[in-house]
């Protein structure tokens, strides 16, 4: 646990972390507890986040506090923590935070040992592919689709810091342990997350991530989204579209 | 579950040379011009330009760009980009809308433009980024290969970039820079990349696209040749490099002979007139 001010990486640190994140992720491919394991790399853990050649404080002064001594066991819980701490400079100058690679790999390094868990009993732990905790825009996978989506930390901020919590809630109310199918055909979908009045219609049909029924709402709604402009509609608009969809009429009457 | 009925639109394919999207070199913004008038939209429709950073679709931004009657950003300097700062390489959907019940008359889907430095290519592949920069020491172009993927990426001295379209230029390059990016190719590549479901992080991601380029049922590549792997090659086959070599001038050669033509039309009509 640690209370601390808010760092990025140096360019050494990143590098460093990609090779911490590939040596637990051989790690927990062994049967090996969530103990044993946090306690081989908790000090080169520590030293990364602590050590000035790679790790620097960021922000005005470098002097946002930040502690991962809570509990969060939901995207939502550390996403409202998050905002509480970014959420000004998100308001002001929302450039400086969204797409800043050594930030939000350093951030998602600071939530490590939650994040490694499978969850809050911290009985297993399981780390996931790299792309979920190093935060690349350059990162492509082999077909050429952009990874940056799938940081587990950065996009449950970003969905909660663009409606301040207030819609996206089916999207945030989900462990924090795995990024999750609906979340991430949500967040594979064009600028969805940035839309109020979506995010209010995934919540309305969608209030839980089971049975993959937001990844069929995903390619639903981007279906819809060559044909009309989703954005500028409102929730209702689109659940009367939606009405036609048997799935969802029962859920819409 | 059927959501075939959701198919069938009227919507309209705005074609990219109807747009006129500039390119700033410097500013990062966006200006755009469409020319509608074919189209017969009604005149109160509604445009909208939805910009997004390439790799980032949730860096979606939105501008109102008026009406099919009167187009235009409300400020003459375009649109900004600054809230996406860390790229510039976007892409952008524009739209035609119906005020009424928000039906999208027509689009033009994924242009890609850029604002900034870089300008994404259509001279070797699309798939080849094209950096125009200040200094080249004397040279007009470069081939370099750029972060920890060693991703191919064609310089070109800023004041000649015009360059990136010239059919000339493109006609009397191309094959060279074919040939370096393949020779990096099979450094970097010592598997074909499709081999037993790898896993995404087994390549880079470059070699992945341009192998797909030349070996896929959209491939330009006609020839027989495998592509050859070094795994281990290097020790137990004292052939390797030359197979390697005899790969490259092969793929070399089904792209001239594929590729070439359309220029070379060009060029002889440019002369011709």
């Amino acid at each position: 646990m640690m209370n601390t001010k808010i760092c990025t990486f140096t360019a050494e640190g990143k590098d460093q972390f990609r090779e911490l994140l590939d040596e637990m992720r051989l790690e927990t491919n062994s049967s090996r507890s969530y103990a044993d394991f946090w306690g081989k790399f908790e000090s080169t853990w520590h030293n990364l986040l602590t050590n000035r050649n790679l790790s620097i404080p960021w922000g005005e002064e470098g002097s946002i506090d930040i502690s991962n001594s809570g509990r969060y066991d939901t995207k939502y819980a550390i996403a409202e923590y998050l905002y509480s701490k970014l959420g000004s400079l998100w308001r002001n100058d929302r450039a400086l935070i969204s797409g800043n690679e050594e930030l939000w790999s350093w951030i998602s390094c600071f939530f490590l040992e939650t994040l490694s868990a499978t969850n809050s009993n911290r009985n297993i732990a399981k780390i996931h592919a790299r792309h979920y905790y190093y935060y690349s825009v350059n990162d492509l996978n082999a077909r050429g689709f952009p990874n940056e989506y799938r940081n587990i930390i950065s996009s449950a901020f970003t969905i909660f810091a663009h409606h301040e919590g207030t819609a996206g809630k089916s999207l945030l109310n989900t462990p924090i342990y795995s990024l999750g199918d609906g979340c991430d055909h949500v967040l594979s979908e064009h600028g969805f997350i940035t839309s109020k009045p979506i995010l209010e219609v995934i919540d309305h049909l969608c209030p839980e991530d089971k049975d993959q029924n937001m990844r069929r709402l995903s390619a639903i709604l981007n279906q819809f989204r060559l044909v009309y402009d989703l954005y500028e509609m409102t929730a209702e608009q689109i659940l009367e579209k939606l009405k036609r969809i048997p799935e969802y009429k029962p859920l819409i009457d | 579950m059927s959501i075939n009925s959701h198919n069938y639109t009227n919507r309209k394919r705005i074609e990219r040379e109807h747009l006129n999207i500039s390119q700033p070199s410097e500013a990062r913004t966006l200006n755009a011009y469409p020319k509608l008038a074919t189209y017969d939209f009604p005149d109160d429709a509604e445009i909208i330009i939805e910009v997004w950073a390439t790799k980032a679709k949730n860096s979606l931004l939105r501008f109102n760009w008026g009406t099919v009657a009167s187009p235009g950003y409300s400020s003459d300097d375009g649109a900004p980009l600054e809230s996406i700062k860390h790229t510039n390489r976007f892409k952008c959907n524009i739209k035609v809308i119906n005020p009424n019940d928000k039906k999208i008359l027509g689009l033009a889907e994924e242009v890609e433009f850029t604002a900034g430095s870089i300008v994404e290519s259509s001279m070797v592949t699309d798939i080849l980024d094209v950096e125009l920069v200040d200094n080249l020491e004397g040279r007009i172009w470069d081939l370099a290969f750029i972060d920890d993927e060693q991703k191919p990426i064609l310089h070109i001295e800023r004041k000649r970039g015009y360059l990136a379209k010239d059919d000339f230029f493109f006609v009397a390059t191309s094959p060279i820079i074919l040939k370096l990016v393949l020779l990096k190719m099979t450094e970097h590549c010592h598997r074909p990349p499709e081999a037993d479901g790898e896993s995404e992080e087994e390549f880079p991601h470059w070699t992945y696209q341009w192998y797909q380029l030349i070996y896929s049922k959209q491939g330009f590549y006609n020839g027989t040749i495998e592509f050859p792997e070094r795994n281990k090659a290097l020790e137990t086959d004292p052939d390797w490099i030359s197979k390697r070599d005899n790969w490259i001038d092969d793929v070399v050669k089904s792209w001239g002979i594929s590729k070439m033509p359309p220029y070379l039309k060009r060029l002889e009509s440019k002369e011709g007139s």
